[in-house]
């Protein structure tokens, strides 16, 4: 009975050791999942629906960064029609820093934004009017893509001992827990002067409903100088092998979304001695881009007659 | 006949592949669409693609599931059910076009033909007479037809019953009435034919100006709920026909509504399209409105100032008027439009902006302005043009614009500037100068003049009057100040306003028949039933007379005569009145000769008779020689003379022949 009462409690430990450990695991990946990034909205009437002339009501933003990557550099800007509105309270243009999803906050930080605005008096005669309030989030993004992969030195199979691993492509459709993510990453090998270069194929999505700008044109983007024909869809690409902290060089290391998609190579050209065995590391691939996103809402302004 | 068998036979054979059961469902689905359509106004503009949709839809599920051929692809079938959905689309749309062609027409005709004879329901109907669901469809809609006809029939009928103010109802009266119904509808489609032409033209004008991208249109304010303008409704006369000797009265509800601008009414009477002069006008000529007034305005058209026959007359009113309009449009930086566009990114797209092609709203009232800045966004590194189209949307004339104002965002200004004021080009050469928000009264309303530019139409340039149907002015805006007018934003939305006030004329006419006469019939008595009629009101017989009871004759006629013995009596005398009713016979010495009328006399004697001649002195020839002296009398019918001289046949009437001598006889000696 004893011994059984031992095993018992011997299992129950172990299946409590495993289920700890598959929590942090899944936790860890679940934060750089997904293809949001700080996403916005009006709260819930704010503005309401219809004002009347010279009426002050109230227009609220809510921000939730529900990426995996601390925005340090955003704005947000606030577009009224000033014919029609005055802001009464609050900035047009304000910076915003929002944390991303992480272990200590895993929904992500959220910002609500409350502006104060007045309608304006009508024109003689004018009954109502319909005027939209815009708000335009532009902010600087990452997203990490970190996964194992396969250094295979014996691509084609040709040596006569079992390989550690295989080089097999990697898809991904769960994003990143950023707007722009990583749907594929093809594995080659390409042998060069006796020496192998771990080749990767990189396919960029962006799955947000926003802009990808240069990361460095974020602030021009929310201002009235809008972009340039250069930071449309600009996004800067590096990668390395995060175990042995070797760089690759990716090809183009800027590249600019076509159809909200890109194909970057990312090749180590310092390469392998074919002679070694296949062995597994992490590949990090970092984009590094800026984002913007606008949406709006309508108010009808009626006369006070 | 034949004819029309042979379209039914066809219909049916197209359509007999449909199974019973498939055809009712279709028939509920094509109402089904045609309720949505309605519900939505018939609205081509922003529902146009559901509205395609949902009848491509109808028109496949005809071709290839209800009416479905033994052939796969039957190509007639398809293009034909796809021909009746084009036309339901179309329909709507063709409607607007078409009023503004046939003017005799009403809108209101037209909007109830596409409501009430849906086409796809109604081809269903009449070409599915073997379906019993569908047949008591078709039944149910022609009685309900049936049943709005009568009562709007009854309804006519009884408002004329109402009307005749008699103290038995005269069966004829109503059927009259629908007949001057029918004639006054007739009367309007034949000037509507007449009219064709001009409003061909017309319609031909505005769609060359479209073409030319100079005729630019508005929409009222959807939601405004306020009848802005002057209104003449109602208008009614006291009767249909007067006499011209009565004064001819008409009257109708005069119906003003302002917000803000006072209107200043002034009514007026027109007689045949023209202005009436002797006219008297109540309660009085001229209404100053400040808000909303309903009033009952009369015009007496005094005694013979409209002559026998048919007129038009109505009711006048010119007034000023007050029309805004404004227009948004988006402006972007030049680089950042490109940059966008570049991607294939359409920067309204990008920013959320639903409104994408904003047109102009104008407030409600006679005209019309519409605007055009040209599709956004516009860029801000360069001049635009803006153009306004003043059109008149009611049956009135647009008699003068006396202002016109144009307010913008103070980072622009006009463009084309000349040394006596900016320039808008057109039909005439407009001219503008600076004004401000105050003048127009609209400071902190919309316009402040710390934030808007306002240019003012110059009273010494050529002014915008007589406009029978619209005019364009194409005037050109620069941006002075490309940072201020976006702001701290990428895209800037912002409006641009025309204020006219002009002054207009609006007139309802009625037709009114204006006989001859007071109104009054001239009786005749028994004796006068062959006496001609002078009357214009026309007499009216005696009893016993050829005409029947009651009945009237018109001027120039008689009874048709008395109850004589047809026989004339021969007069003896030219004094004697003629007492028979069917005439007398007057002598060949009286002033008047032959046949006379009942009550008449001949005029008396000649004065010119003979009294001398050349005769047989001696037996019978004496009569004649004695009747020519004896008939010579004064007009008191003495005798003149005693007696006749006669010498070798030569005679004479006398009074001094001495009765004694051979060649005198005495007329009292005559046979």
């Amino acid at each position: 009975m004893r011994k059984i009462f031992t095993f018992f409690i011997l299992i129950l430990f172990l299946s409590g050791c495993d289920i700890g450990n598959q929590s942090a695991k899944i936790s860890d990946e679940e934060y750089h999942t997904g293809t949001e990034g700080l996403v916005i909205e009006f709260m819930d009437n704010m503005p309401p629906e219809k004002v009347y002339e010279t009426d002050t009501f109230p227009a609220g933003i809510k921000l939730e960064n529900k990426g995996a990557y601390d925005i340090k550099n955003g704005y947000l800007l606030l577009n009224i029609e000033q014919d029609n509105l005055d802001l009464q309270k609050g900035s047009l243009k304000r910076s915003l820093e929002i944390d991303g999803r992480s272990i200590s906050n895993p929904y992500g930080e959220s910002q609500t934004i409350n502006y104060l605005l007045k309608a304006n008096e009508l024109g003689k005669e004018t009954e109502t009017l319909t005027s939209t309030i815009i708000a335009t989030e532009c902010y600087e993004y990452k997203t990490e893509f970190l996964k194992t992969v396969c250094v295979d030195t014996d691509f084609y199979n040709l040596k006569k001992v079992a390989k550690a691993c295989s080089s097999e492509d990697i898809e991904s459709s769960d994003g990143q827990g950023a707007p722009v993510s990583i749907s594929k990453v093809e594995s080659k090998m390409l042998e060069e002067d006796d020496v192998l270069k771990p080749t990767f194929i990189v396919y960029i999505t962006n799955n947000g409903n926003g802009q990808v700008i240069n990361s460095d044109s974020v602030s021009a983007a929310c201002s009235e100088t809008g972009f340039s024909r250069e930071d449309i869809n600009y996004i800067k690409v590096s990668s390395f092998f995060a175990s042995e902290g070797a760089s690759l060089t990716c090809k183009p290391d800027s590249v600019k979304l076509k159809d909200n998609m890109a194909v970057v190579r990312c090749v180590y050209e310092d390469g392998i001695d074919k002679n070694k065995e296949s062995y597994s590391t992490l590949l990090k691939i970092e984009l590094d881009y800026g984002y913007t996103q606008t949406i709006s809402q309508s108010v009808q302004i009626r006369g006070g007659i | 006949m034949a004819d029309t068998d042979k379209v039914k036979e066809a219909l049916k054979s197209f359509f007999k592949s449909g199974s019973s059961y498939n055809i009712a469902l279709f028939f509920v689905l094509t109402v089904i669409v045609h309720v949505i359509d309605a519900y939505f106004s018939f609205d081509r503009r922003s529902m146009l693609g559901y509205v395609m949709g949902m009848y491509i839809f109808i028109a496949l599920l005809a071709a290839f599931f209800v009416y479905k051929s033994d052939k796969i692809l039957d190509w007639t079938r398809i293009g034909a059910c796809l021909g009746i959905s084009f036309l339901c689309i179309i329909l709507p749309f063709l409607s607007t076009k078409l009023t503004a062609v046939f003017k005799l027409v009403p809108t209101a005709y037209i909007s109830g033909i596409i409501l009430f004879a849906p086409i796809w329901p109604l081809l269903v109907i009449f070409s599915n007479e073997d379906n019993k669901f569908v047949k008591f469809v078709g039944t149910s809609y022609i009685l309900f037809w049936f049943f709005l006809f009568t009562v709007y029939f009854a309804q006519n009928v009884e408002t004329r019953l109402i009307s005749l103010n008699s103290e038995h109802i005269k069966v004829l009266e109503p059927l009259q009435g629908v007949w001057n119904t029918v004639v006054k509808i007739a009367k309007d489609i034949w000037a509507g034919l007449l009219a064709l032409p001009e409003n061909i033209g017309k319609a031909q004008k505005r769609l060359e100006a479209e073409a030319l991208g100079e005729y630019y249109t508005g929409e009222i304010d959807q939601n405004a709920q306020q009848r802005l303008g002057v209104y003449i409704e109602n208008i009614q006369a006291a009767d249909s026909s007067f006499y011209e000797d009565q004064p001819v009265t008409i009257w109708g509800t005069l119906i003003a509504q302002t917000i803000d601008e006072p209107i200043q009414i002034k009514i007026g009477c027109t007689k045949n399209e023209k202005d009436a002069k002797e006219v008297e006008i109540y309660p009085k000529d001229t209404f100053d409105i400040d808000m909303s007034e309903e009033e009952g305005i009369e015009c007496t058209f005094t005694n013979r100032s409209l002559p026998e026959g048919s007129h038009e007359v109505g009711l006048k009113a010119d007034f000023n008027f007050l029309t805004m309009a404004y227009i948004k449009t988006y402006f972007m930086d030049t680089e950042n439009k490109r940059a966008l566009s570049s991607q294939n990114i359409d920067p309204l797209d990008y920013y959320q902006i639903a409104d994408k092609e904003p047109g102009a709203i104008y407030t409600n009232g006679p005209v019309m302005i519409g605007l055009d800045l040209g599709k956004p966004p516009l860029m801000t590194d360069r001049e635009f043009r803006f153009g306004i189209t003043l059109t008149n949307n009611w049956e009135g004339n647009i008699k003068e614009v006396t202002d016109m104002y144009l307010i913008m965002p103070n980072s622009v200004e006009m463009g084309n500037q000349r040394s006596d004021g900016y320039y808008c080009g057109g039909k005439r050469n407009y001219l503008f100068e600076k004004s401000s928000c105050s003048d127009i009264g609209e400071e902190d309303k919309g316009c402040k003049d710390s934030t808007h530019n306002v240019f003012k139409m110059k009273t010494t340039g050529e002014k915008i009057k007589d406009v029978d149907d619209f005019e364009t002015l194409l005037c050109r805006f620069n941006i002075i100040d490309a940072q201020g007018l976006l702001g701290e934003v990428p895209l800037a939305t912002r409006y641009f306003k025309v204020v006219a006030r002009y002054n207009y004329t609006i007139s309802k006419e009625i037709g009114v028949t204006v006989r001859g006469g007071d109104g009054l019939k001239i009786y005749f008595n028994e004796t006068q039933c062959s006496t001609t009629c002078e009357d214009k009101d026309g007499c009216i017989c005696p009893l016993g007379c050829v005409i029947n009871l009651d009945t009237e004759i018109g001027k120039g006629a008689n009874c048709g005569g008395p109850k004589g013995d047809g026989q004339t009596i021969n007069l003896t005398d030219c004094l004697t009145n003629c007492t028979d009713p069917d005439g007398c016979i007057c002598l060949n010495t009286c002033k008047i000769q032959g046949k006379i009328n009942y009550n008449n006399d001949c005029g008396g004697y000649l004065d010119n008779i003979d009294v001398s001649g050349s005769g047989t002195c001696s037996a019978d020839g004496w009569k004649d020689i004695c009747s020519e002296c004896q008939n010579a009398r004064d007009p008191n019918d003495a005798l003149i003379y005693e007696g006749i001289f006669c010498v070798n046949n030569k005679w004479v009437c006398t009074n001094i022949a001495n009765s004694e001598e051979t060649s005198y006889k005495p007329l009292e000696d005559c046979p």
